[in-house]
């Protein structure tokens, strides 16, 4: 019931401050920045997990809130608006990445030679470094569903939402992203069993 | 083993990771202090491009009142420039 209310107050507050912004008042914004920053960096630290970039990312994403704040009608949460333009800023992020061929993968030898008990004793950092790694040796759309789905845990209809792709779209896609990462980590590991 | 529950084990020890907490109000306002106010768009130019509009196709219509085809339309547009426009 707490939780409840505390959720009512911050979506009342959040309209409120959407209002303001959209009067001019510059420190609506910054309120509405601070109350949501920790809820856009934990989805940008899926995108990138470089300290400045991550930075630049959150950033990003609240700029580009803002300049689309007056498409926001409040028919959704405003949490749930703004996590679909930090969606499609990380995914333009990868994109850009692959065109600059700046992605860092892991080595697949690497991933082969880590043993399964190794895993739960592994911390918790270094297993969400490595499954990064991991995803990024997809195309960006793959990488994109899988971490949606898996890695933060949302099921199709919000990956629909988030992703502004059809819910078919999210279950072809999710399936083809399994498809190319098992055929890729069998191929792996083949060549390292030779 | 099964490559794919070992990714599973790998992803769920993942989500037990905390992100990096950020404070990035300032540099968010410093960014936006050189764009426009966040106010409520509007579309100057579509005020200017409705009756234009409107007016083009007042014009087509009219001209096919008169009998006249597309192309006896376009070459009346085209011979009221000046020599120099063509």
């Amino acid at each position: 019931m707490k939780a409840k209310d505390s959720t009512h107050y911050g979506a009342q507050a959040d309209m409120q401050d959407i209002r303001r912004c959209q009067h001019g008042d510059a420190e609506a914004y910054r309120r509405l920045v601070e109350r949501h920053q920790q809820q856009v960096s934990a989805i940008m630290w899926r995108f990138s997990r470089d300290p400045d970039t991550h930075q630049d990312l959150v950033q990003d994403a609240f700029v580009e809130a803002y300049q689309n704040l007056h498409t926001y009608r409040g028919d959704a949460p405003f949490a749930h608006w703004l996590a679909r333009i930090a969606t499609r800023v990380g995914f333009r992020h990868w994109n850009r990445q692959k065109r600059e061929r700046a992605i860092r993968t892991v080595p697949l030898e690497e991933w082969h030679q880590i043993a399964e008990p190794d895993i739960e004793e592994m911390p918790a950092q270094e297993a969400a470094q490595l499954v990064h790694q991991l995803l990024a040796l997809l195309p960006p759309r793959d990488r994109l569903v899988l971490t949606l789905r898996y890695l933060d845990g949302h099921n199709v209809e919000e990956t629909a939402h988030l992703t502004g792709w059809s819910q078919s779209m999210v279950k072809v896609q999710t399936w083809r992203a399994r498809k190319k990462l098992r055929k890729l980590l069998e191929k792996a590991r083949q060549e390292a069993g030779q | 083993m099964n490559q794919e529950d070992k990714l599973r084990k790998l992803i769920a020890r993942a989500q037990a990771e905390a992100p990096p907490k950020v404070h990035v109000a300032d540099r968010v306002l410093a960014a936006l202090l050189v764009m426009p106010p966040c106010v409520e768009k509007n579309e100057p130019f579509l005020w200017v491009a409705a009756p234009a509009a409107a007016a083009a196709v007042a014009a087509v219509l009219l001209g096919f009142s008169n009998g006249a085809t597309w192309s006896d339309l376009v070459l009346a547009r085209l011979s009221d420039l000046p020599w120099w426009m063509l």
